[in-house]
């Protein structure tokens, strides 16, 4: 089976954020790959290791650290990794899709998996716009994919702990929640190998116009406590004042 | 005048709450903008479910057995049909598991833009939105480009119960034409019960990423014993096989509505805050005073809680 | 002047082979070359075995010459066991004694008698041969004391000899007592029948007077007169005969029993490396990582597979063992032997020795030792500090770990710590940017290294920077060294895990990362000397990086500010404990400096029993502090505030120099009940109150 995983960059989410305009201020935030994305690489390698085939990793050179997490899916088990463009500012999901659809064109994919969401994606899910670009079955909340003769068998999750089996052809482009197993580890000395083997693939691309049709007239950090009443002081004066609210709501 | 038309998405027999939000948000929208209401329901047992969507003013409905519970290729390319045939200028779709399938496709299908994670619509002189982003983090105001857009709205946009009118909308049933389908709808499963059944429960003691590894949690059900309250988690606990499925509150999960809901190293993003922001009292304990679980917290307090859970714990136990 | 004259000298001697035909003889020529041979084979077949193992450099004078005063002495047996020490000592110089007495015969018998065929060179008679009976009585008797105290010492069952296995993997180790006994058994034989056969011959030959030196022989000749000259020749002849067997079954069976500790102790204890688990050696191949299967083995990490005489010892200080996890140092090393043996076809005589299921195995890492049992230990050292006979334990479980980080078989914690510290240069998931937050709370500027010179380059570490327990010691420690007048200075942002913990746990990879930021940011610096309130900083920053510069720990630094009097002291009153850091203690040799902190600040040092060099391991190191703890009966912290406490109501303080004794220690205290009972303090915690104390002028 040929797969392609999409994989992208998020700002980490233990950064402290700061406004700069109308986005944020990018210039020393860090970048980590999103986090549903690394389930999407660990369920095509399992997949890749079933029924054998290849996995292509894909991602948009928005921040330093893309290298770094398109050789870690190679230390992972990915065949080979491209990144389109360098250095570029961050793009909506509609150029996202756009993007990443041109780069798959033509390269006949079975399935293309990538995360089911990004915290970013203001104008859309990048993984169903890639879907309705190539022109592919879609299905995102994906929390599991098995090989089913010539198709997949692929659960979705809905809510309150429901989950509903499909039966799903290929070609298609599925937005994965959850893996069938954790993420594997891979030590630091094969991210390093793979960095060594030249499996990267830069691929020029220039910096695409937004495509969402739509423009962000204001961000800013919520008014958190706006609302809560903060409790001030240490753990003692903590636990006594959530003592009297459980009392007086007749719990303890 | 604004046209709206809202995604009635169901489940099992069941109309969502994110569903009669929609209907809620529509009405106040077209109230404003002197527009018409519709709300399309698509699958197996639509027309029998329609009469609850009567906020609308038009119940389109698209009975069909060939779908299944629901068909992300199917329902899209309804819904993407209706879209096409009723021209709505605003289209509501819930930010669910099925929204998710049905938003992005139907978009593109379209033509429209799509504004995402979204709290809150705006009609007046052009289409406008409020969104968040970044796990809840952030949050921004957008304009569209144009004057028709689909919006992706996140739960708690608007009272459900306000959506909840029944009987007098005009159900017109619609021509549903489905494509070759290459996704076969199979089966259904629900989680096993016997375990606790936390939505029932008068308090909830939440753990999040903050308890950090699973030998912590006992310390969590010690504190939960001394209350008489269970244990729920929020998805990255339960994701790591640390608790089951059944506690799991979100999105993904249950939707609870206790007396208490304390929630303990929970940053609060959106797809959490769906499943509990409705509970009488919530209190949250986070090391990060941006937490956004604070933004919808009754009581906060920023600190450790490894230093907060054994301090409560002995206060109770006396 | 004359010496007086016991007896005739000149006359004194003994026939080896009195009364026995030809045939006989050649009977005995005969078995003891079979005997011989069997010794050979076995003994080549271990050499072979060894050979096979990578090559390692350890052959060096200075080792050789610390290995002969070992020896010599018994002193790494008699260390915190005088008893078993002095017995063995015993043992050990009777033995040699006795066998070179043996090999005075077979040269003047055989070699100069028989061979040469030069009787008139033979020397075994006259002064020589008196001095020789009476060295060799001597060194009989006490041989046969040796034995029977350590047998009476066994007997009392110590629970260090206790073979059970700590994890539940089905074995049979009754080979193993079968093994110790025989063992006992054939040298008490050897030494007793020797004796007897010595009163037989005395009697037998009646009482030759030179033989009154021969004390034992002496007076068991005295003893068995009664049977008169014939009577006992007969029991001579049949004594002599059990005996000679005897010997040379013990010959024979020597390499393929514990009987070959005797050659690979003292191999060992020669090729022995005490700082190989201080500074680890690094990775060959990158691609093959670690050890995956016993080819990957140094010739010295396969000695010290046979050198282990199961002594318990490991087994009994081990704090990963005493918490109830699957790991037992002594186990470790017989689980590796007997695949080892398996793997080279060596059978020993008392059984297959495999432990089912590793027969054919060729992993090590995951199969023949499991991962859980690799990923228990803590690498505090106390196993290699007490082993007599020099295994190092630590470097081959380090090696095993990175084969299991190699195929990703890293517990979820671990993970996760090892990505936070990749992105971020610590565990605690935080940015790079956060690392020097901590010191908000200082009402001063600390120097920024990296902008401006300094006289000392301050090394935080994680913990103290990032644990709020920890960040309150790096506070105070602060606050002195400015009282002080110290010129120090931090590398704020530049800094990173120094990533000895991280080597521990197999990430060599993500180690070598840690260590070239480092040492980026040390070079950007301008400093002369280091210091770090971090014990595995110490460590790494000392052994493990390209730095020359001196490397101090704060409990030093202190000191000598306070001998200098750059920094007053006194006035506290009652009594303190102090734990010795393993890293501080056992790796890098430093107990005084804190103890003398603790004397100066006015309060009296009480120890506990386990201190200093046996200091007990708070259960941290090693990557242990990321891992899941939950399986554990009691943790090693929990034990060890349980031993303070013991030592009564007026040790009021627990006095720790390690940010991660800090953390373990605050919870152990609170989760054994003990808060109010003891207080955990930081000597730089200590030493601020002392000064409070102070009156001024």
């Amino acid at each position: 089976m040929k797969i392609a995983v999409l994989m992208r960059a998020v700002p980490d989410p233990v950064e402290e954020l700061e406004i700069d305009g109308e986005d944020l201020d990018r210039d020393f935030l860090g970048f980590v790959l999103n986090e549903f994305d690394d389930h999407a690489l660990e369920e095509a390698i399992l997949l890749k290791e079933e029924v054998g085939g290849s996995v292509s990793a894909y991602a948009i050179g928005t921040a330093d650290e893309v290298e770094q997490m398109l050789h870690t899916a190679i230390a992972k088990g990915a065949d080979d990794a491209r990144m389109l463009g360098k250095d570029l500012d961050a793009l909506d999901a509609h150029a996202q899709a756009e993007a990443f659809s041109d780069a798959l064109g033509g390269c006949d994919y079975d399935l293309v998996l990538s995360g089911v969401q990004a915290s970013d994606e203001l104008d859309g899910q990048v993984t169903m716009l890639v879907a309705a670009e190539l022109g592919h079955l879609h299905m995102s909340v994906v929390v599991s994919v098995t090989p089913d003769g010539d198709g997949l068998k692929v659960t979705k999750e809905y809510w309150s702990g429901i989950t509903a089996d499909y039966r799903v052809s290929l070609p298609a482009v599925l937005g994965v929640q959850t893996a069938r197993e954790a993420p594997r580890y891979v030590a630091v000395a094969r991210i390093r190998q793979a960095q060594e083997s030249g499996a990267l693939e830069s691929v020029d691309m220039g910096q695409p116009d937004p495509r969402g049709r739509i423009h962000i007239t204001e961000m800013r950090l919520p008014d958190v406590g706006e609302g809560a009443e903060m409790i001030e002081g240490d753990e003692e004066v903590a636990a006594e004042k959530v003592y009297e609210i459980l009392s007086s709501a007749g719990v303890v | 005048m604004a046209n709206i038309l809202t995604y009635a998405e169901h489940l099992n027999g069941e109309i969502t709450d994110a569903s009669l939000e929609l209907i809620a948000l529509a009405r106040r929208l077209a109230s404003s903008t002197g527009g018409n209401v519709e709300a399309a329901i698509i699958g197996p047992g639509a027309s029998a479910l329609a009469d609850q969507l009567g906020g609308a003013d038009t119940i389109l409905v698209g009975e069909s057995d060939a779908l299944g519970e629901f068909n992300p290729q199917g329902h899209t390319a309804v819904f993407t049909g209706l879209i096409a045939s009723r021209q709505p200028d605003i289209i509501l779709v819930p930010y669910t598991s099925v929204g998710m399938d049905v938003a992005s496709v139907a978009a593109a299908a379209s033509n429209l833009p799509l504004v995402s994670y979204c709290l809150s619509v705006g009609a007046d002189g052009g289409l406008s939105g409020t969104c968040q982003l970044y796990g809840g983090k952030v949050e921004v105001d957008v304009e569209v480009d144009g004057d028709k857009a689909i919006f992706a709205m996140l739960s708690g946009c608007a009272s459900a119960d306000e959506g909840r009118v029944g009987g007098a909308g005009n159900v017109e049933p619609i021509e549903v034409s489905i494509p070759e389908l290459g996704i076969t709808f199979l089966s259904l499963s629900e989680p096993e019960g016997g375990d606790v059944d936390i939505t029932a429960e008068e308090v909830l003691i939440a753990i999040g990423r903050g308890i950090e590894s699973e030998d912590n949690i006992t310390e969590a059900q010690e504190l939960a014993d001394a209350i008489g309250a269970a244990l729920a988690a929020s998805r990255p606990i339960i994701d790591q096989g640390w608790l089951p499925k059944t506690r799991q509150v979100g999105k993904s999960g249950l939707s609870v509505k206790p007396k208490i809901y304390l929630a303990l190293g929970i940053s609060g993003a959106p797809e959490h805050l769906e499943g509990m922001r409705d509970s009488a009292t919530i209190i949250a304990v986070n090391s990060d005073p941006q937490a956004p679980i604070f933004g919808v917290a009754h009581y906060g307090w920023v600190g450790d809680l490894f230093d907060f859970m054994p301090e409560l714990t002995e206060r109770i136990e006396g | 002047m004359e010496a007086p004259v016991f007896f005739a000298a000149e006359t004194a001697g003994r026939e080896t082979f009195l009364g026995f035909p030809g045939w006989a003889i050649a009977v005995f020529y005969a078995m003891a070359a079979i005997a011989i041979g069997l010794f050979l084979w076995g003994f080549y077949r271990r050499i072979r075995k060894y050979s096979r193992g990578r090559p390692t450099a350890r052959l060096d004078l200075k080792r050789f010459v610390r290995a002969l005063g070992d020896l010599s002495s018994n002193r790494t047996i008699a260390k915190r066991m005088p008893a078993v020490g002095i017995a063995h000592f015993f043992v050990f110089w009777g033995f040699i004694v006795l066998l070179i007495g043996t090999t005075i015969i077979a040269m003047d018998e055989d070699i100069i008698g028989v061979l040469l065929g030069r009787p008139e060179w033979q020397f075994w008679h006259g002064a020589f041969y008196v001095v020789y009976a009476f060295v060799l009585d001597i060194f009989g008797i006490g041989f046969i004391a040796g034995l029977v105290a350590l047998a009476v010492i066994r007997r009392g069952r110590p629970a260090r000899l206790d073979y059970s296995r700590v994890d539940d993997v089905e074995g049979d180790r009754s080979g193993y007592s079968l093994d110790d006994k025989a063992f006992m058994l054939i040298l008490l034989g050897l030494g007793i029948s020797g004796f007897l056969l010595e009163g037989f011959r005395i009697a037998a030959t009646n009482y030759p007077d030179f033989e009154v030196v021969s004390i034992g022989g002496w007076v068991i000749a005295w003893l068995t007169g009664p049977l008169g000259e014939s009577g006992n020749d007969i029991a001579r002849m049949v004594t002599w005969w059990v005996h000679g067997v005897a010997a040379l079954a013990f010959v024979a069976y020597l390499p393929y029993s514990k009987g070959m500790h005797v050659i690979d102790d003292a191999a060992n204890l020669a090729f022995t490396e005490p700082r190989s688990a201080a500074v680890l050696a690094g990775v060959e191949d990158p691609n093959a990582p670690g050890y995956r299967s016993l080819d990957d083995f140094t010739w010295k990490d396969l000695l010290d597979l046979d050198a282990c005489t199961k002594c318990g010892r490991c087994h009994e200080v081990c704090p990963a063992k005493l918490s109830g996890s699957p790991l037992s140092p002594r186990d470790f090393i017989l689980d590796l032997r007997e695949h080892a043996d398996t793997k080279a076809g060596i059978k020993l005589w008392y059984g297959p020795g495999a432990t089912p299921g590793h027969a054919d195995a060729t992993e090590v890492a995951g199969a023949v030792i499991a991962g859980e049992t690799l990923w228990a230990c803590t690498t505090c050292m106390a196993c290699m500090e007490v082993c007599p006979v020099g295994i190092e334990h630590i470097p081959t479980i380090v090696q095993l770990r990175r084969r299991l980080v190699d195929v990703g078989d890293v517990e979820p914690g671990l993970q996760t710590a090892f990505q936070s510290l990749a992105r971020g240069g610590n565990s605690f998931g935080k940015s790079v940017k956060q690392r020097a937050r901590w010191t908000k709370g200082l009402e001063f500027k600390l120097k920024d290294a990296r902008m401006e010179p300094v006289d000392y380059l301050w090394f935080v570490g994680d913990h103290g920077s990032f644990d709020p327990r920890a960040t309150e010691v790096s506070q105070a420690v602060a606050r002195l060294m400015n009282q002080a007048g110290a010129d120090f200075g931090i590398l704020y942002d530049g800094e990173r895990n120094t990533g000895n913990d991280v080597r521990r746990a197999g990430e060599e990879g993500l180690f070598e990362m840690l260590r070239d930021q480092n040492v980026e940011a040390l070079e950007s610096a301008d400093y002369q000397r280091m210091f770090t309130t971090d014990p595995h900083s110490l460590n790494t920053l000392r052994g493990e990086y390209p730095t020359d510069a001196d490397v101090l720990h704060y409990t030093a630094l202190l000191d000598a500010f306070v001998v200098s009097g750059r920094l007053n002291l006194g006035g506290l009153e009652g009594k303190a404990t102090y734990h010795d850091p393993c890293y501080l203690g056992r790796y890098q040799d430093e107990y005084d400096a804190p103890r003398r902190l603790i004397e100066a600040t006015g309060l009296d040092v009480v120890e506990m029993v386990r201190c200093r060099e046996n200091s007990f391991c708070c259960g941290a190191g090693g990557g242990r502090i990321w891992m899941d703890d939950s399986n554990l009966d009691e943790r090693p912290a929990e034990n060890r505030i349980r031993e303070a406490v013991v030592l009564g109501e007026d040790v009021k303080f627990f006095v720790v120099s390690c940010p991660k004794d800090m953390i373990m220690y605050s919870d152990a205290v609170k989760t054994t009940g003990n808060d109010g009972t003891i207080e955990v303090v930081d000597i730089a915690q200590l030493v601020e109150r002392a000064m409070e104390v102070v009156p001024v002028g």
